[in-house]
């Protein structure tokens, strides 16, 4: 039978354990995670240090294989090795640290070395690498020697060369951890545009909440589980709650519970600057009404 | 204890193809017991310059001077500046490799030659001060531990040192919020209550807002920016122009301004903006 499903990623029970180092103690790093990841949708897991964050994101192109329970890529069956080739063409992973991910001298190579070990042939490889480079915006740096680009350049190249496998998803582990401010808004505006643009799938680990705010969903992961699933707005708007799980909130969405406790009447789910500065001049004005009344 | 430097320059392979100027006619002066923290984009210089704090690197023109003694100076041992200016490096626990953490931390004591019960109180006092347990500690082997407490051993290792300067590099990053916070904790600490003079490089604007007194921007190899937190982040153009952007709470409030909102625009943290927003909102201040 032929599953059609709008479900890139369906993860049932998955349980991930491994043995502590002297081999006594049983350790579950996910303890039973069910998650279905749809096509198209751009997706933000957060979670404090050791949740299990990255160990699920390895589970989501097969570089880890559940204890129990299963995980489907495009309906593929992780644990089948026969799927195994055609699952990691399915969803690409970018890693943290770019200068891991450079394998070649010049950036086109570096893009099409996987491509090549696919066996695609060279006209099908140029055109990929091509298209590939245009998308992350670093055509004029084709033959560019990587290790001399600046951070956020060589995730672009990195995404650039997960990109011309062709995948239909994008998982992104902390991307942005070692850039600075250009080199995170470089990245992420690449991944915005991929996910909109181009309609591809994206999963997105990150310590920044500013970051996970981007996406269209928001997956909170603790001790192995998922605690909270939601709209990013909701989730954020739960600031007690995001603390107590050792991670934190936009500072604009912080200030507007601080002010909500301190009598001042505003929407407590803004994200961003623009939002909260809509909210405040709002009751200014009211605020400059009433006082006229007086 | 105070660094200064006098038109410091460092060009990386002079006088071939890979020619590079990372620090251009730098001029600046930490005093002691400031906190000061070194922002700018990746490539604009901050890493090359403190690295020539301590002796790490020499500059190809220029004066480096500590406690007011040229640190390339005839009869000078850089070995006394680098125990007086301590560098804790980004990912500072892939230099973890001793077996345990009483070693790991005692290996530059006891490099330096002081007797073992020496060793032994520094390495204690060390742990103290980044807020790690010596007893429960110090057996254990560095690789079990946790990230944040990975990273406060390598920190401790520097402090072992007793210096009077740390200089930190990106000491938060990769850390998840909760344990960003607790580093950051243990920094102010190490500054207010035991009086190291700090310089903190870092990519997080609202770390640095909540925790420098001054600030110095790096952009292309030269300093174009150098006064306190509050006047520095109320620069946007200079901001902009180094690839920077004020903390949140910092671009709502010059947005509120924009929008003629009576608000002051010098506002660093959370806590000052909800103070601010109340004032205005509780009628003072408003436009007539």
């Amino acid at each position: 039978m032929n599953r059609v499903s709008d479900e890139i990623i369906i993860t049932e029970n998955l349980v991930y354990s491994y043995s502590s180092e002297d081999q006594e103690i049983e350790m579950q790093a996910l303890a039973g995670v069910n998650l279905s990841i749809a096509r198209g949708e751009f997706v933000a897991i957060i979670g404090r240090n050791g949740s299990g964050k990255s160990t699920l994101a390895k589970h989501f192109n097969a570089l880890f294989l559940p204890t129990s329970g299963t995980v489907r890529i495009n309906g593929m069956d992780t644990q089948d090795p026969r799927n195994l080739w055609r699952i990691r063409q399915t969803v690409g992973m970018v890693f943290q640290n770019p200068d891991n991910q450079i394998v070649s001298t010049t950036v086109e190579e570096d893009v099409a070395f996987g491509p090549e070990n696919l066996g695609v042939p060279p006209d099908e490889i140029r055109r990929r690498v091509n298209l590939a480079l245009e998308w992350v915006g670093m055509s004029e740096y084709m033959r560019h020697a990587p290790h001399l680009l600046s951070g956020g350049q060589k995730q672009r190249v990195a995404i650039a060369g997960v990109l011309a496998m062709r995948p239909k998803c994008i998982v992104l582990d902390e991307p942005t951890a070692m850039l600075d401010p250009s080199g995170r808004r470089e990245v992420l505006d690449t991944v915005k545009r991929l996910n909109k643009e181009e309609g591809i799938t994206v999963v997105l680990i990150t310590h920044f909440m500013d970051e996970a705010a981007l996406g269209d969903r928001v997956v909170v992961i603790d001790q192995g589980k998922i605690v909270m699933d939601d709209v990013p707005r909701k989730i954020f708007s739960q600031v007690e709650l995001i603390r107590q799980l050792h991670l934190d909130v936009p500072q604009v969405t912080r200030l507007a519970h601080e002010l909500n406790k301190s009598g001042v009447t505003i929407p407590e789910d803004a994200l961003t600057v623009e939002e909260l500065a809509d909210a405040l001049s709002g009751s200014y004005r009211e605020s400059a009404v009433a006082s006229y009344g007086e | 204890m105070s660094i200064r430097v006098e038109n410091l320059s460092h060009t990386y392979n002079p006088g071939t193809p890979f020619e590079r100027c990372a620090v251009d006619n730098v001029t600046l002066e930490i005093k002691d017991g400031e906190f000061v923290a070194i922002i700018g984009e990746t490539g604009s210089g901050k890493s090359t310059l403190i690295q020539h704090f301590n002796g790490l690197l020499k500059p190809t023109g220029g004066r480096v001077f500590v406690d007011e003694v040229d640190i390339w100076g005839k009869g000078v041992h850089l070995k006394t500046v680098r125990q007086k200016v301590g560098l804790v490096f980004q990912y500072p626990e892939h230099q973890l490799f001793e077996e345990t953490v009483f070693k790991d931390i005692a290996f530059g004591p006891r490099n330096i030659g002081l007797p073992d019960d020496e060793v032994d109180r520094r390495v204690e006092q060390a742990m103290k001060m980044v807020g790690l347990d010596f007893e429960a500690l110090r057996d254990r082997s560095p690789f079990e531990l946790s990230g944040g407490e990975k990273r406060r051993v390598a920190m401790a290792g520097v402090i072992a040192m007793k210096p009077s300067v740390i200089v930190l590099d990106e000491p938060a990053s990769g850390l998840d919020p909760h344990g960003r916070d607790q580093v950051l904790a243990e920094i102010q600490q190490l500054h207010q209550e035991f009086g190291f003079t700090v310089v903190l490089v870092s990519h997080s604007m609202e770390d640095v807002a909540k925790l420098a007194r001054r600030v110095m921007v790096l952009h292309k190899a030269k300093l174009i920016a150098d006064g306190s937190t509050r006047d520095v982040f109320g620069m946007e153009d200079v901001l902009s122009k180094a690839g920077l952007e004020a903390p949140q709470v910092t671009r709502l409030m010059q947005e509120l301004a924009r929008r003629n909102m009576k608000v002051r625009t010098d506002i660093l943290t959370v806590e000052e903006a909800k103070r601010e927003i109340l004032r205005v909102l509780g009628g003072e201040g408003r436009v007539s």
